[in-house]
C-alpha cells in the first residue's frame, strides 16, 4: 500500500513538471473540413479558444481576439465550440454574422475538451510551434486582454517596444 | 528503501525517455461544502480527478469521483433531500483508446452523437444531472468518408440489474460544398413486461455554398417486438431542416421540425426555438410535435447589433401550443458595453384532466433583461439586471390567473487575479407579499493561484441552473450555504 501511494505520488510529481503538451486532434471546421493540430502548428504558435453559445463572456473575448488575430499574422486563432450537435447551427450563425479572423472548429462530443479537462467555456490555451501549452486560462474579463497580448508576444518573440512600432503608420516623406 | 530507490529511478528514467511523445492532461476539483440544510450531513467533502493520457496512439481516460454525499440538482427546492442510494464514490468515466491515421478504436464510457442527435446520442446532462452515457465499444474512420459504430450498454431505469443496449453504425461522404449521410441504430430495452425492441433507419444532407447553408435530416422508427402482448408496435418518424443566408451585415435563417412517435432515452432531439423550450412541461419531447423557426441579426454600425428569433410549435391534432420569442439589441463602445435582451416563452393546450375530459392549461414567461459594462476606477465592471414575470392558469380556482416576479441583478467586478460577482434575486406574487417571499443573495470570488489553478469561494444561496459569473459559464445545481472550491489542471 505504501509503495502504491509513493510511486501514485512520483507520477504526480512527474505530471506537474511535465511539458504540458497539447493533444493531437482532428476536427471538424465551418465547411466540414477537418483540421489538425499539426497543419495549424505549421504556421506558427496558436491561441486555442474553447466556447459555447450560451456563454457570454466567451462571446465577449472574441473581438480582442480578433483584434490579436488581425494585429499578430503569424498567430492562428482557432474558437473550438463545445455546444452539443443540435445548438451547432446556432454558433455557426454566430460566426458567420461577426465575420472573425478565426479559424473555427466544432467539438460536439467534447472529445478534446475532455482530454484538456475543458468543462466551463471560456477556457483559453497558448500553444508554442512545438505544440507545448505555454499559457492557459479559465474564463474572460477585460483584465485579460494586456496578458494575452503579452502573451503572444513571448510567443512569437516579440519585444513590446517592437509591436508599439508596427501600430505606428510609417510618415510620408 | 532500496526497492523504492530502484522504482523511482525506472519511473524516472522511462518518463524522460518518453518525454517526446507522452502526453499527460489531468484536473482536481476539490469542494468543501457547508450546506444549509436540515438534515444531520451538513458538511462534506467532494473530489473529482480527471485523468488523460496518451502515448504513441494509445489512450486512457479516467474521472475518479469522491461525492458524499451526492445531492439531487434536479429539485427546484432549495432543501433538497439527501438520498442515500445517491451516495456516490468511484469511476464516473473509464476508457481506452487506440488511434492509427484514420482509424479510432475505443472502449469505456462513450461520448457519440450521431448528425444533430435526434437519432442517436450517448452524453451526461449535467443541467438536468441526468446520465445517458452507454458503455461499450466503438469503432470510428475519419478520411475520405467518415464512418462511426457503436455497440454499448447504459443500465435499465426499469431493472438495475438490467442493461439498454444501443447499436448502430453512421455513415457519412463529405463532398467539397456537401455532405451525404445515412445509418440505422437499434435500441433493446428492458420493460416491466420483457423487453421492447427498436430499430432506426435514417439520412442526412448539408449543403454549404459561400453564404448560403442549408442541412436536413429524416428518420423513421419501428417499435417492433413489444415487452407485452397487450402493447402494439409502433411506427414513428422525424424530419428537421434548416438554412439560413448571409447578406453582408445581415443574417437570416429558418428552421422546421416535424416529430411523430420518435420518443426514446438515447436521443438529444433538436427543439427549433431559441430558449430550446419544449411544447409542453407535461409532454416528452419528439412525441408529436411540429414546429418553425426564424431569425434574423443584423450589425447596424461597428457599435450597434439587432437580433431577433421567433418559433411556434404545436401537435398534429392542435390542442397544444406554443411560441418562443428573443430579440435583443447590443452597444459595444470603447467606454460602454450594454444590452437590452426580451425572452418570451407562452404555452396553451388541454391535458387529459378527470375521467374523459380535458384539462385547460396557459402559462407565459416574459423576461426583460439589462446588461451595461464599463470601468470603474479602471477595473471593469458588469451589471446585469432580468425581471421574469410568469402569468399562469390555475385549474383549481375557475382558470384565475395567477402571477408571480422573479428579479434578478447581479454585479461582476474583475480586479486582475482576483474576480468578484455579487448577485441577488427572489420570487414573489405582489408588493403586499414582499417580506414573506423567498430570496436569493450570493457572493462569489475566484482568484488565480497558480498558473495552473483557481481558488473559488461561494456563500449564499442559489436557485440553480445555467450561471454565467466571473467571466465563466456552468450548470450548477440550487444550493444554499458555503462552498469553497479548488481546481488544479496539469
Amino acid at each position: 500500500m505504501k509503495r502504491i501511494l509513493i510511486i501514485l505520488g512520483i507520477m504526480l510529481v512527474a505530471a506537474f513538471v511535465w511539458a504540458d503538451q497539447m493533444p493531437d486532434f482532428r476536427l471538424p471546421d465551418m465547411n466540414d473540413k477537418n483540421v489538425s493540430l499539426e497543419s495549424l502548428l505549421e504556421k506558427g504558435p496558436v491561441l486555442i479558444d474553447f466556447w459555447a453559445d450560451y456563454c457570454k463572456p466567451c462571446k465577449e473575448a472574441m473581438p480582442h481576439l480578433n483584434t490579436l488575430a488581425e494585429k499578430y499574422e503569424d498567430l492562428t486563432v482557432v474558437l473550438i465550440s463545445i455546444d452539443k450537435a443540435k445548438d451547432q447551427q446556432r454558433a455557426k450563425s454566430y460566426l458567420k454574422k461577426n465575420n472573425f479572423k478565426f479559424v473555427t472548429l466544432f467539438d460536439v462530443d467534447q472529445t478534446l475538451a475532455k482530454k484538456l479537462n475543458v468543462s466551463i467555456p471560456p477556457h483559453t490555451f497558448f500553444v508554442n510551434t512545438e505544440g507545448e501549452i505555454v499559457y492557459s486560462h479559465k474564463g474572460f474579463d477585460p483584465t485579460l486582454v494586456e496578458v494575452y497580448e503579452e502573451q503572444v508576444q513571448l510567443l512569437l518573440d516579440i519585444k513590446a517596444e517592437d509591436s508599439l512600432e508596427a501600430e505606428i503608420p510609417e510618415e510620408v516623406e | 528503501m532500496r526497492q523504492i530507490l530502484v522504482i523511482w529511478l525506472l519511473l524516472c528514467a522511462g518518463l524522460l525517455m518518453a518525454q517526446t511523445t507522452l502526453q499527460v492532461n489531468g484536473l482536481n476539483e476539490a469542494q468543501l461544502v457547508y450546506r444549509d440544510v436540515p438534515d444531520s450531513l451538513r458538511m462534506y467533502f467532494k473530489d473529482s480527478f480527471s485523468f488523460n493520457l496518451a502515448y504513441k496512439g494509445f489512450g486512457f481516460g479516467m474521472k475518479f469521483i469522491t461525492e458524499l454525499p451526492k445531492y439531487r440538482s434536479s429539485q427546484s427546492d432549495l432543501l433538497d433531500e439527501l438520498e442515500a442510494k445517491e451516495l456516490k464514490v468511484g469511476f464516473d468515466e473509464l476508457y481506452v483508446s487506440y488511434e492509427n491515421g484514420p482509424w479510432m478504436v475505443k472502449s469505456g464510457t462513450l461520448y457519440e452523437t450521431f448528425g444533430s442527435g435526434m437519432v442517436f446520442r450517448s452524453y451526461e446532462d449535467k443541467e438536468f444531472d441526468q446520465d445517458h452515457r452507454i458503455k461499450g465499444f466503438q469503432l470510428k474512420y475519419d478520411d475520405l468518408f467518415r464512418l462511426k459504430a457503436i455497440y454499448g450498454g447504459i443500465s435499465s431505469p426499469n431493472d438495475a440489474n438490467a442493461l439498454d443496449l444501443s447499436y448502430g453504425v453512421d455513415l457519412e461522404y463529405p463532398g467539397s460544398f456537401y455532405k451525404v449521410a445515412a445509418g440505422a441504430v437499434g435500441f433493446r430495452n428492458k420493460t416491466a413486461f420483457g423487453y421492447d425492441q427498436s430499430e432506426v433507419y435514417f439520412a442526412r444532407l448539408g449543403f454549404n455554398y459561400e453564404s448560403f447553408s442549408l442541412w436536413s435530416e429524416a428518420a423513421m422508427r419501428e417499435l417492433y417486438h413489444r415487452g407485452s402482448a397487450a402493447l402494439k408496435p409502433v411506427s414513428g418518424k422525424a424530419f428537421i431542416a434548416g438554412a439560413d443566408y448571409s447578406l453582408g451585415p445581415v443574417l437570416m435563417g429558418a428552421a422546421f421540425k416535424d416529430y411523430d412517435q420518435f420518443q426514446y432515452r438515447q436521443q438529444d432531439v433538436f427543439l427549433a426555438n431559441y430558449h430550446g423550450e419544449t411544447l409542453a412541461d407535461s409532454q416528452a419531447s419528439a412525441l408529436d410535435e411540429q414546429g418553425v423557426q426564424g431569425w434574423i441579426g443584423w450589425d447596424i454600425s461597428d457599435n450597434w447589433s439587432v437580433e431577433a428569433n421567433y418559433a411556434e410549435a404545436w401537435t398534429s391534432d392542435d390542442l397544444r401550443k406554443m411560441n418562443d420569442l428573443f430579440a435583443a439589441v447590443e452597444y459595444s463602445g470603447d467606454a460602454l458595453n450594454a444590452g437590452f435582451e426580451w425572452s418570451h416563452v407562452e404555452k396553451t393546450g388541454s391535458e387529459p384532466g378527470g375521467v374523459g375530459k380535458l384539462s385547460h392549461y396557459w402559462q407565459k414567461e416574459v423576461t426583460p433583461a439589462l446588461h451595461l459594462g464599463f470601468d470603474v476606477c479602471s477595473k471593469p465592471l458588469s451589471l446585469k439586471t432580468e425581471f421574469k414575470l410568469v402569468d399562469k392558469e390555475n385549474i383549481n380556482t375557475n382558470y384565475e390567473t395567477v402571477s408571480h416576479y422573479e428579479p434578478r441583478i447581479q454585479a461582476d467586478l474583475a480586479l486582475g487575479k482576483v474576480s468578484l460577482s455579487v448577485a441577488s434575486g427572489s420570487n414573489w406574487k405582489d408588493f403586499g407579499s414582499l417580506m414573506d417571499s423567498r430570496y436569493w443573495a450570493n457572493a462569489e470570488a475566484k482568484i488565480g493561484l497558480f498558473d495552473h489553478s483557481d481558488l473559488i469561494v461561494f456563500a449564499g444561496s442559489e436557485a440553480g441552473g445555467k450561471v454565467c459569473r466571473n467571466g465563466m459559464c456552468r450548470f450548477v445545481a440550487p444550493f444554499s450555504g458555503l462552498r469553497v472550491e479548488l481546481s488544479t489542471r496539469f
